[in-house]
């Protein structure tokens, strides 16, 4: 437990950028306390970055949800077979998101999307115009995003949206962290570019 | 010398690779990469940047964060319940909606027949008689077959069963009263205000009194009564006795007949 706690302490004063190695260590060592704290962190990287890969259908993130439980499903199956290979534990969770959201793509399919109840209670969330507005602009990111070439996407994707440190993003990338940081410089630069372009015209 | 094809890539222009660095860029300052790194960090982070109001990359960047973290799908539900995920205000409207409905029910058993005449509301009919243990559980009938076989043993038909009231009644009185469950006391509040609209016990209905007949209802004429009627017919002269002694004199008639053939019958097949 004390070592939970240290693990705990070391990635939540790391501003993000620490590590989960230690956790990993306890989750594999089978301690049930690490895994629950090692998903916590993990689960919500993995479902941004799900749904700024996956996108809205229908103008939900259900599909994206659903990959990112089905990532973290077999983040726990692996956990077991998991080996410290001086790699970050992240670049193991986004090696699987990877495989599962290529999966998704092959087999884009357009369910049934459920809906919430009805809420019986005051919506502290923001308005229509608010949502509307917020939708419109991630949707624009989301195509200026495509058109950047596939590396650089990837690496924004993991640096802003799953918010990875750039020591980690360059371990599932099999960059160094100096490649990282020169290629976010250039991608940044081009989505201004794109941005303008698109703003003038 | 080979040409290039229409379309082709031309050597000499600038590679388009997209990993790594580009030739025709300039080496980017340090300074400004580590306030790329920066911003890039805050953005992931939700902290406020500077570039924010000017940059419209920054910006959309900072949409698409937005929108991929405001949904409740992020938050993990706990077992502990102190994380109020989508269910938890069902689980928290779930009190109230139970004792509502409980109490609907609870006014209603107590205005149906059932629990009306279990709690006393409604005076039972003590003076119907139940039917014994024995009739419950019907004797089984043996039937001899008319050839000599083997008897045959059947089963009557039980009856329908009888609605067990007394141990219901039992069971409600062994049930121990919670004097702090709303449910339990808004059952009592119920069940004592429709005492207060109810009766308990239904008073008897008042029977007329008993008046004696202020005249004799006019008997139907006899066959004594009747002229030309025989003397033996007239026989009993008292009012009253003359029923019974007319029975027991036909009684005793056939009593005798009945040992006269008796006598006949054993005189002709008797040993």
């Amino acid at each position: 437990m004390r070592l939970l706690r240290s693990a705990e302490r070391e990635r939540a004063g790391g501003d993000g950028g620490g590590d989960l190695k230690e956790l990993a260590r306890l989750a594999v060592a089978g301690d049930g306390d690490a895994v629950e704290v090692l998903i916590g962190h993990v689960r919500p990287m993995v479902v941004r970055y799900c749904r700024a890969r996956l996108g809205r259908v229908s103008g939900q993130y259900h599909i994206a949800d659903d990959v990112a439980q089905e990532v973290c499903i077999a983040v726990l199956s692996a956990l077991p077979r998991y080996r410290d290979m001086g790699r970050p534990f992240a670049a193991f969770v986004f090696g699987i998101a990877a495989h599962k959201i290529a999966d998704a793509l092959r087999s884009a399919v357009r369910a049934a999307v459920p809906t919430e109840d009805l809420p019986d209670g005051p919506d502290d969330r923001p308005g229509p115009e608010e949502t509307v507005v917020r939708y419109i602009e991630a949707q624009r990111a989301r195509d200026l995003l495509t058109r950047l070439p596939e590396h650089q996407r990837e690496l924004v994707l993991l640096r802003v949206v799953a918010g990875l440190s750039a020591e980690e993003t360059g371990n599932v990338l099999g960059m160094s962290a100096g490649a990282v940081r020169v290629a976010q410089h250039r991608a940044l630069a081009r989505l201004r570019a794109m941005a303008g372009e698109e703003s003038i015209a | 010398m080979t040409e290039r094809s229409h379309g082709a890539p031309d050597p000499a222009g600038r590679a388009h690779s997209g990993t790594g660095p580009e030739p025709a860029d300039p080496a980017p300052d340090p300074a400004e990469l580590s306030r790329t790194d920066a911003l890039l960090d805050a953005l992931a982070a939700g902290r406020p940047v500077e570039q924010d109001a000017g940059d419209p990359a920054v910006h959309l960047l900072r949409a698409l964060v937005a929108d991929t973290s405001a949904a409740p799908a992020l938050r993990l539900l706990k077992g502990g319940g102190d994380d109020p995920g989508p269910s938890g205000g069902a689980r928290r409207r779930r009190g109230p909606r139970t004792i509502v409905a409980l109490g609907v029910v609870g006014a209603v058993l107590a205005t149906t027949g059932v629990a009306a005449a279990g709690s006393g509301l409604v005076a039972t009919d003590a003076a119907s008689p139940r039917p014994a243990a024995e009739d419950r559980h019907p004797t089984p009938v043996v039937v001899t077959h008319p050839a000599g076989g083997a008897p045959e043993r059947t089963v009557a038909r039980p009856s329908a069963p009888e609605p067990r009231r007394g141990p219901a009644r039992a069971s409600r009185q062994r049930r121990p009263e919670r004097p702090d469950d709303p449910v339990d006391e808004s059952i009592r509040e119920l069940r004592k205000r429709l005492d207060g609209l109810l009766p308990t016990r239904r008073p008897a209905r008042p029977r007329p009194p008993a008046v004696p007949p202020r005249f004799k209802i006019p008997r139907p004429p006899s066959a004594q009564s009747l002229p030309g009627a025989t003397a033996q017919a007239a026989e009993p002269a008292v009012e009253g006795a003359e029923g019974t002694a007319g029975e027991e004199t036909g009684t005793e008639r056939r009593i005798a007949e009945i040992e006269r053939r008796a006598h006949g019958y054993l005189d002709r097949y008797g040993p």
